[in-house]
């Protein structure tokens, strides 16, 4: 059985600012009823360019997500996906484990190594090359696993550090929430997955997701996991319902900034 | 991008289900409130039973 999620990046919604989250809330207690099992929205600052650009709106990510655990009751709630260096992973663990509590246990860690440049430019926010950013998501995921999971654990990473951090409330979930990690890169991004995520979320149409399913199952053989333990999604656009076939601009968009940004080693 | 009619969609996600997929997350750029969101759990949830 495969299920379906849904993640909401709109939010141009027609409505004063003022009716903003209702509006937003009424669209995720309709994902809660209609039988979506997983609730998501980006972590970016700026709006994308498809959708606007920067001069649209976007709400923080953990902020609405903390709002949505009130106003649904039954779909995971996750960042698809948050960008690493946005916060301490330290910070993003403790977020993560209030969301969990909050929504009693549908809180989903979903991680990656940021991309929007203009945004972490217009903050003032570091933006590292993609190889820092990925080992900067990796040592994210074992430090908010160790959160999840130790009482008060110690790591020193490259770019990280904790000391006996305390994360007290616990995670609602046994283990505390699941990590995911976005990305389709067959060497350093499925890697990771099959080394430290129960998630992982590709991009493609069918014959790319096959390939790289079969590239994480031999990453997981690698590794001495089992690959039935990570659960395969598959984050996509959709445009329904349509009279026709015909692609939005937005998609060529879209195409054009994962050709050009793609990267082996990723 | 899965796009088209209700049958197109379904066609598109039950070749994607079939490649290994556990579970199809949706970004619905057009949606602006939740009468879409409820038509599109509809067309998902029948392409996927």
């Amino acid at each position: 059985m495969t299920d379906y999620g849904l993640q909401l990046p709109n939010f141009t919604l027609d409505v004063p600012d003022d009716g903003l989250f209702e509006r937003v809330a009424d669209m995720a207690r309709a994902a809660d009823d209609g039988g979506f099992r997983s609730l998501w929205v980006m972590d970016h600052f700026y709006q994308l360019p498809p959708l606007g650009g920067p001069s649209r709106p976007m709400l923080e990510a953990y902020t609405l997500l903390g709002a949505l655990a009130a106003s649904t009751q039954r779909v995971q709630l996750g960042a698809m996906v948050t960008g690493v260096t946005y916060r301490h992973p330290a910070v993003l663990a403790k977020q993560v484990t209030t969301l969990d509590v909050v929504s009693r246990g549908r809180a989903v860690l979903g991680l990656g190594a940021a991309w929007y440049d203009i945004e972490h430019t217009g903050y003032g926010i570091p933006f590292p090359s993609v190889g820092e950013r990925m080992d900067r998501m990796e040592e994210a995921a074992q430090i908010c696993r160790a959160m999840f999971t130790e009482e008060a654990p110690t790591f020193q990473g490259k770019h990280y550090r904790i000391e006996e951090a305390r994360n007290v409330p616990r995670p609602v979930q046994p283990g505390g929430p699941p990590i995911l990690i976005g990305g389709s890169g067959p060497r350093r991004t499925l890697r990771a997955v099959a080394m430290y995520a129960d998630m992982c979320n590709i991009h493609g149409g069918p014959d790319t997701v096959r390939r790289s399913v079969e590239v994480l199952h031999e990453h997981c053989a690698g590794v001495g996991r089992d690959p039935s333990d990570v659960r395969v999604t598959r984050w996509g656009r959709c445009s329904w319902p349509t009279t026709t076939s015909r692609r939005p601009a937005s998609g060529s968009w879209w195409r054009a900034r994962w050709a050009r940004k793609r990267r082996p080693s990723a | 991008m899965t796009i088209g009619p209700a049958d197109r969609v379904a066609e598109d996600v039950q070749a994607l289900a079939a490649a290994g997929v556990d579970e199809l997350i949706f970004n619905l750029p057009a949606a602006t409130g939740p009468d879409q969101v409820a038509a599109a759990g509809e067309v998902l949830a029948a392409a996927l039973a």
